[in-house]
């Protein structure tokens, strides 16, 4: 070491303060004037904390209004959220006619067609014993392909199909030693409404069906994230001088006792936390 | 890790340690005359040295911060909106942050070329309106040889960058301990003193503590697939899509063996 930087250093340490010790009367002084004061708002603060939850190394609470938050911007950010191919349906309608006698075939095939239709509204509506009650609104317009034969004659046509479903959608939690809360559908039957406006040579088909979906196959889980991430690279003192003042050592996070409950309106998940070398 | 033999590996400075004591002794005695009557270096040269009124001063200080920190927990908890009024809420226990601090156990780092630090242990205790860490760490001064153990204590205080939780250490009571050896005894407290000052930098040095949560998130949305064979023959699917979102910083409260972290969502954004 430089005498010079010795000399700056020694002038600092006069004229510092942090290394000033005040004498041990005035310190304990200080300590019993402080010692009643801090114990009774201590007193104050843990009646009003009691109730917060405790008891795990990490817990978080997720409002399901957050939740809808997120959900309302995947429902918003396009009105083709749903994409839909048609595939032959042949016959989508027949119907046996006789005139005089004579049979035939009044019949309508769907051939092609492609559709994207909005989903309106997906959304959390109760969250309450470790349920998760969602509303689920779909809705589109578009056309299909079809052709048929109207009293023995042939004709191709562009009709009008609608779409629309609207369903409460139940979820239950599922407790998982992971960053994710993941939210499971129960398996339900939901109606899809299609109502199909056909004309054919002024043949007009009213053609409404409910077409049934199981909810497992139309939603997939929602894994709602707990912010808490899997790995960890914490920074730590540099080993040998250098011009790095830190580095960085990577850990893995070792989840256990995790537990996710779903109570008014709030996801709460809870989990103990290690941290393990790579 | 030996934090003394680190240095020496690398050093070329301690070739001649006898002379650079003689003259180092002659300044350190030139300014002992200066600063014979400075308060500050008293208490820490050899005999001066009082245990128990380093340990009061210690309490003392220590019982300051938390009846400040109390003082202002209580006022928010009587004036402000309910605890966990966020879209997002986080208690971490203090066992979890002596985990995450404990990263730092036994780690050496330096304050410059000659003065290197290792960490002993780091333990934190969360108080009702204040968070203190207690440092057990050693000072190395490797031009004279001189050590200083410490026990430092320093108040957390918490941010966010770029999406990371973080604590720093902020050190407000400093108690050394020095050990010299092939040194003058009247010098040891002088060179004690200089390493204690430089350790007044520590907190530019240690590194903060991180915590194993991201703020910067990303919410998946899954892709499905359904075959409709029944009436009118359809494939229906939904594309996989990402949300990205981040949360910002409503308040940070320290409560009596947890940590409560408020966040709001914002900046939320969809990725097909």
């Amino acid at each position: 070491m430089k005498p010079f930087s010795f000399f700056i250093l020694l002038l600092f340490a006069s004229c510092g303060s942090s290394l000033n010790i005040p004498p041990i009367e005035e310190s304990r002084q200080i300590i019993d004037d402080s010692k009643p004061k801090l114990d009774s708002l201590d007193m104050v603060i843990n009646v009003r904390t009691r109730s917060l939850p405790h008891g795990h190394d990490l817990i978080t609470q997720t409002r399901a209004s957050a939740v809808n938050t997120l959900l309302g911007r995947v429902t918003n950010s396009t009105m083709k959220d749903i994409h839909i191919d048609f595939l032959p349906t042949r016959p989508l309608w027949k119907e046996e006619k006789s005139v005089l006698g004579i049979g035939y075939t009044n019949m309508v095939d769907v051939d092609t067609g492609t559709l994207d239709i909005d989903l309106k509204k997906f959304a959390f509506t109760d969250v309450s014993n470790n349920t998760i009650y969602a509303q689920l609104e779909i809705e589109g317009t578009g056309m299909i392909k079809a052709s048929g034969t109207y009293t023995g004659v042939s004709a191709h046509v562009s009709p009008q199909i609608h779409f629309y479903l609207n369903e409460q959608i139940i979820f239950t939690v599922a407790a998982a030693d992971s960053d994710y809360i993941r939210l499971n559908p129960v398996p339900k039957t939901v109606r899809l409404k299609t109502k199909i406006t056909i004309n054919l040579l002024g043949w007009n088909i009213p053609y409404y069906k409910e077409i049934p979906l199981l909810t497992t196959d139309l939603i997939k889980p929602v894994l709602i994230p707990s912010a808490v991430t899997s790995e960890i690279v914490f920074p730590i003192p540099e080993a040998r001088y250098g011009s790095q003042r830190l580095e960085f050592v990577k850990r893995y996070l070792r989840f256990s006792r995790s537990s996710v409950r779903a109570q008014n309106n709030i996801l709460e998940y809870r989990s103990n936390i290690d941290f393990d070398k790579p | 890790m030996n934090h003394r033999q680190t240095k020496r590996e690398t050093t070329s400075e301690k070739r001649c340690p006898s002379l650079r004591f003689l003259f180092a002794g002659i300044y350190f005695l030139s300014f002992g005359f200066i600063f014979q009557g400075c308060f500050i270096l008293r208490p820490f040269t050899g005999a001066d040295f009082d245990l128990a009124q380093l340990q009061r001063a210690r309490e003392a200080r220590v019982m300051q911060i938390r009846l400040s920190g109390a003082h202002s927990l209580a006022d928010r908890m009587a004036n402000g909106d309910s605890v966990g009024n966020a879209d997002m809420s986080f208690y971490f226990s203090e066992v979890l942050l002596n985990k995450a601090a404990s990263q730092l156990d036994s780690t050496t780092g330096w304050l410059d070329s000659l003065t290197s630090f290792n960490i002993r242990s780091i333990r934190i205790k969360l108080y009702n309106g204040s968070a203190i860490a207690t440092i057990s760490m050693a000072a190395y001064h490797h031009g004279y040889d001189v050590n200083v153990n410490l026990l430092m204590d320093c108040i957390l205080t918490f941010g966010i960058d770029s999406g990371k939780f973080y604590a720093t250490l902020e050190p407000f009571n400093v108690v050394p301990n020095v050990k010299a050896s092939g040194m003058i005894a009247s010098m040891e407290g002088i060179i004690g003193d200089i390493l204690t000052m430089k350790l007044s930098t520590l907190s530019d040095n240690l590194p903060p503590i991180q915590f194993p949560v991201d703020f910067n998130n990303q919410f998946p949305v899954q892709a499905s697939a359904v075959q409709v064979r029944t009436g009118l023959n359809m494939d229906i699917s939904t594309p996989a899509q990402m949300l990205n979102y981040s949360l910002a910083l409503k308040e940070v409260l320290i409560f009596k063996e947890k940590l409560f972290v408020a966040m709001n969502l914002k900046n939320v954004g969809v990725k097909k």
